[in-house]
């Protein structure tokens, strides 16, 4: 347990120091409340007894700060006799327990018994939560809102089937995440798991990539290779992005879904293969079938089952629990003791859309862990946070933005055509073509 | 410097009997099986004085003996008959620094209450708290056994709870200090 003792006066600094150092606590002073909060931002203080009356800062408003910056520290207030009031005053701002100079030996080990108990309990609660925590997570899967738990019952659900998936969401939704909890929970969990991201892989590629070749098949092929439909055998394939894949492989994955069977690249010999298809697409393939994109047959093999991955805009309530989870994650990897979110932080962060989801998320508590030096991430952390105070959270397109940009010109002009032309540096007819192709009207008052 | 080359000061100060010297001496030699000394009485530590207390400075005591005690031993064991303090508690039975040089320990509060008279666990206390305030000198930490010589004593009751010994982790400790 680490402990402060912060008192103007050094007999007393000195007094708590050699009691505590005998005990064999970690212990270590200041002088005044600036120097304590200085310390206390390089490191982290259990416990913490502090001088009512100190020049600069006085001990309550040095507890002020610190049950507002770190919550979890103890503070014990020291009082000379004749200042009852002001320790009354500091327990109901949070502090523990007062001691009233000079006191008895078994008064401070009374109250450090009741510290540790506190700490005890305190210890006990974290550790329920972090059981509550694993209840709310699904193989890595973080959620508690409806949606997530209906998710986490259709993954139980399918995944002892051998049907093919596909997985909707948009990108940074974690459907990889899925694609994997459903083939840990499938009796095919002994075997690999192969992901493909099909968006990545060139078309000319696609083939030997997926069905493997034989030596010489083409320029560049020395060796014979097996496909990821071979590697993968008796596993599960995930096909990342199956909305890229080209009409001409479609058709051949097809065969494969049907035949259960593949022939490498150059070679004539079928080979057998035995693989569960899941696939995932942030694309709207049933927009695609009808430009003729994706082939319907292909769609209706892969699609037996279509589990769909709600944006994180729709699941706010799981903001928290991921903004802590992450937290941990990184603070941890970082070696940094940042363990919680300033104030208005969290709300913030459930105020904003989050539109590339739960992977931008992450992206976003990373960076401010990196770049924070405080014990708890505050707004200022979160500079994107700050760009969309106004709350304007949606990425406007190009034709969006010009015809926003018209109107804020003609309105400041008071829709006079030719001074509103000149706000926007533009030709006075250019502007009557773009009010007409826009439709602009002025608004009734 | 091996264990047999240590050697333990036990320092009268003031008007404490020679007894309790004596009785301190040897039972630091049966527990820590280190030779002891009895030095020659110290005069009585009036620069320790608190008025507004009406105590003395266990630290005072501590600091002068520090800065001007020039004796050859290892470690000092002051023992006198004052009523001591530290600033912040109203009393002390006994102080000393982690791994510092001298201890102090005091009889004044081991007296049958309300009387000068002695009372017949009185040397067995201060020798407890005595051999207690040594083992911080050689960086021994309060132990939570409360029936080992470390447990930590903030009252008669708990320091007559004690037994003269050491628990199986002190002893352990102590003699790591030595190895």
């Amino acid at each position: 347990m680490s402990i402060m003792i912060v008192d103007d006066e050094m007999v007393v600094r000195e007094s708590f120091y050699h009691w505590f150092k005998q005990s064999g606590y970690r212990i270590d002073t200041a002088e005044n409340g600036m120097e304590a909060l200085k310390k206390m931002e390089q490191n982290h203080i259990d416990v913490m007894f502090v001088d009512i009356k100190m020049p600069k800062m006085s001990g309550i408003e040095l507890l002020e700060k610190i049950k507002q910056e770190y919550p979890e520290t103890i503070v014990v207030i020291i009082t000379a006799f004749g200042s009852i009031e002001t320790a009354v005053q500091a327990m109901k701002m949070g502090a523990a327990d007062y001691l009233l100079k000079p006191f008895k030996p078994e008064q401070l080990n009374l109250v450090m018994e009741k510290i540790i108990q506190q700490q005890k309990v305190s210890a006990e609660f974290n550790y329920l939560k972090s059981r509550l925590n694993q209840i709310t997570r699904f193989e890595n899967i973080i959620g508690q809102s409806p949606v997530m738990k209906k998710l986490f019952d259709i993954i139980q659900e399918v995944a002892i089937s051998d049907a093919t998936i596909l997985i909707l969401g948009e990108t940074g939704t974690g459907k990889e995440l899925v694609a994997k909890a459903i083939h840990a929970k499938s009796n095919r969990n002994q075997c690999p798991f192969v992901a493909i991201n099909c968006g990545t892989i060139p078309d000319s590629l696609m083939a030997s990539e997926l069905f493997g070749h034989q030596k010489g098949a083409f320029t560049g092929a020395s060796n014979t290779r097996k496909g990821f439909l071979e590697v993968v055998s008796g596993g599960t394939l995930f096909l990342d992005e199956v909305g890229e894949i080209s009409s001409k492989m479609q058709v051949d994955l097809l065969r494969v879904l049907e035949d259960k069977k593949i022939v490498r690249v150059g070679n004539s010999y079928p080979v057998d293969v035995d693989f569960r298809l899941i696939s995932a697409t942030r694309r709207n393939l049933k927009k695609q079938m009808e430009r003729n994109l994706f082939r319907a047959d292909f769609f209706y093999r892969i699609n037996v089952v279509t589990i769909e991955i709600p944006p994180l805009r729709e699941r706010k309530d799981d903001i928290p629990l991921l903004a802590d989870h992450f937290l941990k994650k990184y603070s941890g990897e970082t070696k940094k003791q940042i363990d919680r979110f300033s104030k208005n932080t969290m709300t913030r962060l459930l105020g904003y859309d989050w539109p590339g989801n739960v992977r931008e998320l992450e992206n976003a508590i990373e960076r401010a862990v990196v770049v924070s030096k405080k014990k708890a991430l505050s707004t200022e952390d979160f500079p994107f946070l700050e760009a969309t105070k106004t709350g304007q959270t949606k990425q406007l397109s190009l034709l969006e933005s010009e015809k926003a940009c018209l109107c804020q010109a003609l309105e400041t002009a008071g829709w006079n055509v030719t001074q509103a032309a000149k706000l926007l540096d533009i030709n006075r007819v250019t502007l009557h073509k773009k009010i007409k192709r826009y439709n602009l009207k002025r608004a009734e008052h | 410097m091996g264990k047999k080359e240590k050697f333990i000061g036990v320092l009268p100060v003031g008007t404490v009997s020679d007894l309790a010297s004596k009785v301190v001496a040897a039972h630091i030699t049966s527990i820590f099986t280190l030779p002891t000394k009895v030095l020659p009485c110290l005069k009585h530590p009036s620069y320790a004085f608190d008025k507004k207390r009406s105590q003395y400075d266990a630290g005072a005591i501590i600091n002068f003996m520090e800065n001007s005690y020039m004796g050859n031993d290892e470690k000092i064991i002051c023992i006198c008959d004052l009523d001591l303090f530290v600033p912040i508690f109203t009393h002390v039975f006994g102080q000393a620094r982690q791994g510092g040089k001298c201890a102090v320990v005091s009889i004044y509060r081991f007296y049958a209450a309300q009387s000068s008279d002695p009372d017949p666990g009185m040397y067995e206390r201060l020798a407890k708290i005595s051999l207690h305030e040594l083992g911080h000198l050689f960086d021994m930490i309060h132990c939570s056994d409360e029936r080992c010589l470390m447990h930590y004593s903030d009252s008669i009751e708990t320091l007559d709870n004690i037994m003269m010994n050491f628990c199986r982790y002190c002893s352990k400790a102590f003699n790591t200090h030595f190895s």
